[in-house]
């Protein structure tokens, strides 16, 4: 299960997975599927997607928070990572951030 | 004097004696406060603090303890990459340098790092009593000249 600290960051990754079409990110953060490895993986993936997405966004002025991208990414990233490290998966966290 | 290949190989000696606190910061930005230009455009900055990362008083004139709330920082070599990654990405044409204090020796009195109890190796910066906004500020610059700077993060990491 995925567990995020402040509701905005709910929101945002769902915003995202939609803005994405990624329909799998969207169960994932639903809770609607177990995390397993493939899970780990996908989400880890989509967050570096939906950072960048967001960057654009930013750079166009259409980002939705007006906190900001960096500091909600920040937030969302350090929530996405506690939840795979609690999970036993934060080497497929560590993995992806490696090819960033 | 020796000299460290890595951020790791600096960790690794340093951690048999106490705890090592890192936070990323894009060039030309200040360690502890913020410019207006690096905060979001609806961000309250007042003196150099943004508001949102302390548990301040209605009146914003106070800052009050909170285990967890406060300025982010990295106890982890893992936790600091993804965190550096992500500035990187923010700030592409900024180079990101990397901060550093030891907690034992470098923090003024009045703060304390406490690790966030959603994540291993993310800590946050926080007051251990009620003070003065103006006090918070005068500490965060105090604790800015005792960190240590590792300029272009991207070198060690």
């Amino acid at each position: 299960m995925i567990l995020f600290r402040h509701p905005e960051e709910r929101d945002i990754a769902f915003y995202y997975t939609g803005k994405l079409a990624d329909h799998k990110a969207a169960a994932i953060f639903a809770n609607e599927v177990v995390i397993d490895e493939t899970a780990a993986l996908h989400i880890s993936e989509f967050f570096w997607t939906m950072v960048d997405c967001s960057i654009n966004c930013t750079k166009e002025k259409k980002y939705p928070w007006p906190d900001g991208a960096e500091f909600w990414n920040e937030k969302i990233l350090t929530s996405l990572s506690g939840s795979l490290e609690r999970l036993g998966f934060i080497d497929i966290w560590d993995d992806v951030v490696d090819k960033q | 004097m020796e000299q460290f290949k890595t951020l790791c190989d600096l960790q690794e000696l340093i951690k048999e004696y106490e705890l090592i606190l890192m936070r990323p910061t894009p060039q030309l930005s200040h360690p502890t406060l913020y410019r207006r230009r690096d905060a979001a455009r609806d961000d309250l900055i007042i003196k150099g603090v943004r508001v949102k990362d302390w548990f301040l008083s209605e009146d914003h004139k106070w800052v009050k303890p909170h285990d967890q709330m406060g300025l982010s920082f990295s106890s982890t070599y893992k936790n600091l990459k993804s965190v550096y990654k992500l500035k990187e990405r923010h700030n592409a044409s900024r180079a990101i340098n990397i901060y550093w204090v030891l907690e034992k020796a470098d923090i003024p009195a009045g703060f304390k790092f406490m690790e966030d109890i959603m994540k291993p190796g993310h800590y946050f910066l926080t007051v251990t009593e009620t003070m003065l906004l103006s006090t918070l500020v005068t500490k965060l610059k105090l604790l800015s000249k005792r960190m240590t700077v590792i300029r272009d993060g991207s070198k060690v990491l």
